[in-house]
């Protein structure tokens, strides 16, 4: 009775260490070689059963390098492993759709292109191998291609590009459909849903933006240009040198306002932080205010606001909620 | 019709040799099988009581595709699966002599004969880093400190021996037990994280 029951079959986990194991053999350890090679391809033409186990593992495998995504870029892992993990959720909930890539890439191609993500609140500098320096700011996702270094992509987020000079590799900066090319040069691109921002520092860029109606704009611009470029429009203007420095006080981890709207400037806060700015009302929006804040102390901007403007503070779980004080209680 | 060495008889693709034919099925293994195993574990679940059976029986349903689709790729992955899948407990039940062939009543529930899109594969990529992550989450913490420190801080099987001040055979050993339990959640889905500790 006993040998109708499957007696040839070892366990299906048995099978599954082994292939494991294989796996391990060829991706983690590095003494593989052809032998090696010879000897694991003739365990899977075992067995079906080898095949699959082969199969199913090594995908698994090779999803987790998506993983690697969350390196950081530069001088290895600072903080221990515990600390990791809520840093590692922050920068996983950062990364968009359009960074995660290759997906069922099977594990012979290769992924060809490295990603680079901050968190809420996350600064980070990389620095390329051509001597090019990108500098991220907050919830911020860039890719870099692996075959071309000087090619990469903004995918959401802003970040300050200073690019080594190459006149034969052009450096080129791809932003949903539009495209950044430049020899050498400084310039900050920020990327949010629906729009484009293009700051020049130094140098100059050309800016290109193809529409899905198949129209190709195109603007060079050069210092002091500021671009912006929506679904249906591209707008340059001049920014004066003291409007360039407020936009870069992001890299020293502070905002800095000038005259504008409560709206304007709570959104700029939340885009650092997870306990979110909300304006109840369209009056309280519409105020005006200034001053330099630091990027991560929400509640040192409610304080400003609360004793310049007057406004009510109070909070609902994880939203600071700010409008009109109530005339007469 | 000049020198072509094309008989056109069978039609056949100037390409495919055996091999070409091999890594296909593969390929449509892990796009089309693999991401059905939560609803395939699902299934077992529901439908056989032994739960040290699972691993086992997923092993048997899958080489059973597998060896159907050298011959013929399914056009409709998951109800051959999942028929095959009833198949087996059917036959399993007949030898063994334990549960009524009613309890699989339940098989068309899950969606045989119709055409859908599985909403397994429907997974937006945007989760898979998120899933991942709960993946890792769920592992003994030797093993996914090993994996973290392979795949995230990309650190060499020496350098991990080190770090975690064990032998590189016992790293080896960590990484095993997590690939399989990564296995396990990536396809099999939460439920399915049950072995490897």
């Amino acid at each position: 009775m006993s040998e109708i029951l499957e007696p040839v079959l070892p366990s299906a986990d048995d099978i599954e260490t082994c292939a494991a194991e294989w796996i391990v053999a060829a991706r983690v350890r590095d003494d593989w070689d052809d032998d090696k090679a010879s000897e694991r391809d003739a365990w899977l033409a075992q067995s079906p059963a080898h095949q699959i186990a082969y199969l199913r593992l090594d995908q698994a495998w090779g999803r987790t390098e998506r993983l690697a995504a969350l390196r950081p870029p530069k001088r290895g892992f600072a903080f221990a492993l515990p600390r990791m993990w809520p840093t590692l959720a922050k920068a996983v909930a950062a990364l968009s759709a359009a960074a995660v890539i290759g997906y069922f890439a099977l594990p012979s191609e290769r992924p060809h292109e490295r990603i680079y993500a901050t968190a809420l609140g996350g600064h980070d500098v990389l620095k390329l191998s051509d001597g090019s320096q990108v500098e991220l700011d907050t919830d911020t996702v860039l890719r870099i291609s692996l075959d071309d270094k000087r090619k990469v992509w903004l995918d959401k987020g802003q970040a300050y590009f200073q690019i080594a000079h190459d006149p034969a590799h052009p450096f080129t900066v791809t932003a949903a459909n539009r495209r950044v090319t430049v020899l050498g040069t400084k310039f900050i691109m920020r990327q949010d849903p629906q729009r484009l921002e293009v700051s020049v520092m130094e140098g100059r860029v050309r800016l290109e933006s193809s529409e899905s109606s198949g129209k190709q704009r195109s603007a060079l611009l050069t210092l002091g240009d500021d671009a912006v470029a929506t679904q249906t429009a591209m707008v340059v203007t001049r920014k004066t040198p003291r409007a360039r420095t407020e936009e870069m006080a992001w890299r020293r981890g502070l905002l800095i306002f000038d005259q504008r709207t409560l709206e304007l400037a709570a959104a700029e806060l939340n885009r650092y932080n997870t306990r979110k700015l909300v304006i109840a009302d369209k009056e309280t929006a519409a105020l005006i205010i200034g001053g330099t804040f630091r990027t991560n102390d929400v509640e040192a901007f409610t304080r400003v606001v609360h004793e310049i403007l007057g406004v009510k503070i109070s909070t609902q779980g994880n939203n600071i909620v700010i409008s009109k004080p109530r005339v007469g209680g | 019709m000049a020198e072509t060495p094309e008989p056109g008889a069978e039609g056949a693709d100037a390409s495919p040799p055996a091999k070409g034919a091999w890594a296909e099925v593969n390929l449509w293994f892990v796009r089309e099988v693999l991401p059905l195993e939560a609803a395939l574990m699902h299934f077992l679940r529901r439908n056989w009581r032994n739960k040290s059976d699972f691993a086992d029986l997923r092993q048997e349903v899958y080489v059973r595709v597998y060896e159907a689709a050298q011959k013929e790729i399914p056009r409709a992955p998951k109800p051959f699966l999942l028929r095959t899948a009833r198949n087996l407990l059917i036959n399993r039940v007949k030898r063994e002599q334990i549960v009524p062939i009613e309890t699989f009543a339940d098989l068309d529930v899950l969606g045989t004969g119709s055409s859908d899109v599985s909403p397994d594969r429907a997974v937006i990529a945007r989760e898979e880093l998120r899933v991942l992550q709960d993946a890792l989450d769920r592992l003994p913490p030797r093993a996914r400190e090993a994996i973290v420190l392979r795949q995230i801080e990309g650190l060499s099987l020496k350098e991990i021996a080190a770090r975690m001040n064990i032998a590189e055979k016992t790293v080896e050993r960590h990484i095993t037990i997590g690939l399989k339990g990564l296995a396990d959640y990536l396809y099999g889905g939460p439920d399915d994280m049950r072995r490897h500790k």
